[in-house]
């Protein structure tokens, strides 16, 4: 069968003529759903201090998100900036993947997010640091979402 | 055209006479985030590459991360940021420069149904008092995709569901920056009205892709004061496009303090 689904077009266009551009929903491209139900929760925000030894990589935050695939997740992250000598000299607030700080000597410490078949993972990477880093700040926002990640290796071809 | 019609659905548990756009799950006044593409692809350092012939007539937004985690710099290994993945009306490139090599980086591509240069904004509808009832309530409305059964427990098998919170988009803004940055760099300040921190991307033509546009992955170039959002190092004549989603980043729902 084809003949249902759903679809609502965005303020006044009409929905028999509309481009997927201005589609409120459509069923061509389903939502990007996080579950609002189970415990834990798929979404939150972590307020997180962190001291990184040189050298050092901690996981700081593990969510078993009990699908048995690997989803897709989404994060943003704000490094506000305040009293604490290590925040960023910046106030951020912005998301995906690599979360990035430079501390107040601009070194490199990076928190990122890793996601498999069982956990959702925040890491504190102090990798490339020469020094320790006491009390680093940094919120981050999460959503794990029920949809996948399409695992398919498309491949690529060279530029023009 | 009348302008009292639509369909909003709000969150399990939420009076939609009352919820917040952030507390919905869509309102036909503006679009869902929605996902065109998604695969990955083995990238080679040092080659540009079309990683993928996307057509779709537009730029569209994307977002790129890696598989095979690159964190281990002393290892001399890559990350992926700014221009290093672009795209054009009609391709995402790959444009990895100076990086050592040659080897290969595992990556993911996830490329939005949102135009980078067509400006939209949506109404904001504020926060108001709900009626506080949870999702394990029986009630709502749940649409499978074809072929699925509505009595799946599986939340992808479903195009919308009632106990799922979808990204929405807020605004898009186009423009190109005028404004006098640091070191013969363009600025511009976008002001939004919404009444809460929102999540948002941001994405630039560089110096030097022409016309292509890379997302801003990294907090350098970015800086944001209550409803402001500045974007600080703009190549002059270069665009910036600010994508807000109706995503409250500080929320009150699961706040862990987290010290390690």
């Amino acid at each position: 069968m084809s003949d249902f689904g759903i679809k609502a077009s965005i303020g006044n266009e009409d929905v028999s003529r509309v481009s997927q551009l201005n589609l409120s929903v459509g069923g061509k491209y389903p939502l990007w759903k996080c579950d609002m139900r189970p415990s834990p929760k798929h979404y939150g925000l972590l307020k997180c201090t962190v001291t990184l030894a040189p050298g050092a990589r901690k996981t700081i935050f593990t969510l078993p998100h009990g699908y048995d695939y690997t989803p897709s997740f989404l994060v943003a992250w704000n490094y506000p900036a305040g009293n604490n000598t290590l925040s960023s000299s910046i106030n951020q607030t912005f998301g995906l993947g690599t979360l990035e700080i430079f501390t107040s000597s601009f070194e490199l410490v990076y928190f990122y997010a890793l996601m498999d078949d069982k956990n959702f993972t925040i890491v504190a990477d102090n990798s490339t640091g020469a020094q320790t880093y006491t009390d680093l700040y940094a919120e981050i926002r999460y959503y794990i979402f029920a949809e996948r990640f399409n695992e398919t290796i498309i491949g690529s071809r060279l530029a023009p | 055209m009348p302008d009292d019609f639509g369909i909003k659905l709000s969150q399990t548990g939420r009076d939609i006479d009352s919820a917040g756009d952030a507390e919905l799950i869509f309102n036909s006044s503006w679009p869902t985030v929605k996902v065109v593409f998604s695969g990955q692809f083995n990238a080679l350092v040092p080659e540009r590459v079309v990683l993928y012939e996307h057509n779709l007539g537009y730029t569209p937004a994307f977002m790129h991360y890696t598989i095979d985690r690159a964190s281990d710099f002393r290892d001399g290994k890559f990350e992926i940021f700014r221009e290093i993945v672009s795209a054009d009306k009609k391709n995402i490139y790959w444009n990895p420069g100076a990086g050592g090599g040659p080897f290969t980086i595992k990556m993911g591509l996830v490329i939005y149904d949102i135009d980078l240069e067509k400006n939209f904004s949506a109404p904001v509808i504020k926060t108001g008092a709900s009626s506080g009832l949870t999702a394990s309530k029986d009630f709502g409305i749940k649409l499978t995709k074809e072929g699925k059964d509505t009595s799946s427990s599986r939340l992808e098998d479903y195009i919308i569901h009632s106990a799922a919170r979808s990204p929405m988009v807020h605004s898009v803004t186009n423009v190109t920056p005028n404004d006098v940055g640091v070191g013969g760099q363009k600025r511009h300040t976008f002001t939004h009205d919404l009444p809460y921190n929102p999540v948002f991307m941001v994405y630039l033509q560089t110096a030097t892709r022409g016309e292509e546009y890379a997302l801003l992955n990294n907090f350098a170039g970015i800086t944001t004061s209550e409803n402001d959002i500045t974007v600080l190092d703009v190549a002059p004549g270069k665009k910036a496009t600010l994508v807000i989603l109706k995503d409250p980043f500080t929320i009150d729902d699961n706040v862990q303090d987290i010290k390690a």
